[in-house]
């Protein structure tokens, strides 16, 4: 039997042949889809949304906020959620008692729900988007070691409101860190890992994660706003207004 | 734009507004984050194009949820065509002929959707669900639009 993926990835690169234009998530050829990347006629790098930097702001300074590690995205495998229960259960047995948010659904979500007292964590279903601001102020570090990414809307609404993320080496996720300066990209999605990057971090003084706080934020301000998004998007129209001329 | 009054077309507007409108194509997966990226990204184009023409499913259902995520958009520019139905949720127990009935459903009304509007849109934008988009994608191709893929 053909494997699933393998027919919607064929699906997928035709209708990237077809497109005149393939809008990716960045300028950086090695961190791109390789799909795209292969069979697009042209690619335009636009394709960073744009935050309600308003709506998603930091209320809450690093030491004010009352869960030390967040998870939040869909409870599945491909989310690294395995490696992630294991990794604070690594923490827990070094004598780290981090207080920890989980927040999503999934196939996985009542394996988490299992969890839920060993991992000291307070473990949400789906929370609506208009109450995500309050979620991610209560935050410190946020981690996110998908397998599978492009640059998800989560890891930028988590930096508009000041949290560190810590992130596995996929998509354009480390683009964003590299470009933040704020904290670190995972050596690879394994328990080891992401336990030795949150130690690392959960032993920084409040200071420094502050700045690294203020850093994500001002990444936002200067690359996400909406007014930016219009501009990039701009670039876009005139490209294809240039196309239908040259035919 | 049409003047019903008289029944004439005046070309020049109509042009003018077709190749100021882009028409994004969304498939209605069940995720409801997916609509809020869908919001994030015609809030963007609003302010880009003349019209805005939303073809998905659903999204009519959702737009209580969704005002927020439209807080900052031109909403006068944006028009939104709803076929009416999104795939179920892949933890649903939805028998599989009954999956497979919505899926051709969801098909049968983009190419609806795309018969009645073509004339209205020079630009296409394939958003969530590129997979499924192949048959909408050489339809739109045959029709001569310029399409972009997200």
């Amino acid at each position: 039997m053909i494997p699933k993926t393998k027919i919607s990835d064929v699906g997928y690169m035709f209708v990237i042949k077809l497109a005149d234009v393939v809008i990716t998530e960045i300028a950086v050829p090695s961190l791109e889809d390789p799909i795209k990347l292969k069979h697009a006629k042209m690619r335009l790098p636009i394709a960073l949304r744009y935050i309600d930097t308003e709506k998603f702001k930091v209320n809450k300074p690093i030491e004010e906020r009352e869960y030390d590690i967040g998870f939040i995205g869909r409870f599945e495998p491909e989310k690294g959620l395995y490696e992630f229960i294991a990794a604070i259960l690594m923490l827990r047995t070094k004598g780290y008692n981090p207080r920890v948010l989980m927040a999503g659904g999934g196939s996985l979500f009542s394996l988490a729900k299992k969890y839920e007292s060993k991992l000291n964590a307070t473990i949400l279903s789906y929370v609506p988007h208009n109450r995500m601001p309050e979620l991610y102020n209560n935050i410190k570090i946020l981690v996110l070691p998908s397998k599978k990414e492009g640059v998800p809307t989560v890891l930028l609404e988590a930096l508009a409101c000041g949290i560190i993320p810590v992130v596995s080496r996929v998509g354009g996720m480390p683009w964003v860190i590299q470009r933040a300066k704020v904290s670190t990209v995972l050596e690879s999605v394994s328990p080891e890992s992401i336990s030795k990057a949150l130690e690392r971090l959960l032993n920084l003084p409040h200071k420094i994660l502050n700045e690294m706080s203020w850093n994500g934020r001002k990444f936002v301000e200067n690359y996400l706003t909406l007014d930016k998004a219009i501009v990039r998007y701009n670039i876009l129209k005139k490209l294809l207004t240039s196309l239908a001329r040259q035919k | 734009m049409r003047d019903f009054n008289s029944g004439t077309m005046y070309d020049y507007n109509t042009r003018f507004v077709a190749e100021n409108t882009i028409a994004v194509f969304s498939f209605p997966l069940p995720s409801p984050t997916n609509y809020s990226l869908l919001a994030n990204l015609v809030t963007i184009l609003s302010h880009v194009y003349h019209r805005v023409i939303i073809v998905t499913g659903n999204f009519v259902k959702q737009l209580p949820f969704l005002m927020d995520d439209l807080r900052l958009s031109n909403k006068k520019r944006v028009l939104v065509y709803d076929i009416g139905c999104k795939l179920p949720q892949r933890s649903d127990k939805t028998p599989l002929f009954k999956k497979l009935f919505i899926y051709i459903k969801i098909h049968i009304g983009f190419k609806v959707a795309i018969i009645r509007l073509h004339s209205d849109f020079r630009t296409a934008l394939l958003f969530i669900g590129l997979p499924h988009m192949f048959p909408i994608a050489l339809i739109l191709k045959l029709l001569r639009k310029k399409i972009v893929v997200y």
